[in-house]
């Protein structure tokens, strides 16, 4: 079989970073943390620029930076990370029976996002009632988001 | 499928855990493979199959 564990002392809860040539490299959250948060800050200013009149830039600034933190450094930390250096992580999650109930539970999530959508759009029409578009996503989004879970949990049920 | 993936872990006093670590997969997968529920990939019944000795015939019958 040929897999690597990292040892105890390589591995961490929030892993080790692929970035540096030190051994062991630094924990993730040394890159990921000020990437992350850069990239806030960067998306930030463009929000603020592109979305607001020069009244409100500089609390459109902080309310977007801060609404953007979490995710950047979400996704910081997941483009640093060598997973292998994660505690209790396993090595071919691919293969692994919880990746088919996430596949299980999006694909029937996407049938349901169709019908959500189709019978959101008749219903939006027959009375006449308006919606931004933003808002009409944004509730998908989160309809979608909250299907996927239940659906996951049945299927780890089912086993 | 059926298959005698818990008889053979049992007989060799492996834990589900052990056996998911010489795997790379996860607890749940071997419970889910012993109870018949999830069929593995071809390359995690090769694996399975190397971890026991034996062929994959011999571990699992339709």
């Amino acid at each position: 079989m040929n897999h690597s564990p990292a040892t105890a002392r390589e591995s961490l809860r929030w892993g080790r970073s692929q970035w540096g040539s030190a051994r062991p490299r630094p924990a993730a959250w040394w890159h990921a943390g000020p990437l992350g948060a850069l990239a806030a800050v960067v998306l930030g200013v463009v929000f603020s620029l592109i979305g607001f009149d020069a009244d409100h830039r500089w609390l459109a600034f902080g309310v977007s930076t801060l609404c953007f933190t979490g995710p950047a450094l979400a996704l910081a930390w997941a483009v640093v990370v060598d997973r292998s250096t994660i505690r209790g992580a396993v090595d071919r999650p691919e293969e692994s029976v919880e990746n088919i109930w996430l596949d299980k539970a999006t694909q029937r999530a996407l049938y349901d996002a169709f019908i959500l959508a189709g019978a959101g759009a008749a219903v939006l029409s027959l009375t006449r009632w308006e919606v931004p578009g933003a808002t009409a996503l944004m509730v998908l989004a989160v309809l979608i988001a909250v299907d996927v879970a239940a659906r996951y949990a049945l299927a780890r049920r089912a086993g | 499928m059926q298959n005698s993936v818990a008889v053979r872990r049992k007989d060799r006093g492996w834990s589900q855990h052990h056996l998911a670590d010489l795997l790379g997969v996860s607890r749940q997968t071997v419970i889910s493979i012993e109870k018949g529920r999830f069929d593995p990939s071809l390359p995690l019944a090769f694996r399975l199959a190397a971890a026991f000795g034996c062929r994959i015939e011999d571990l699992f019958e339709p």
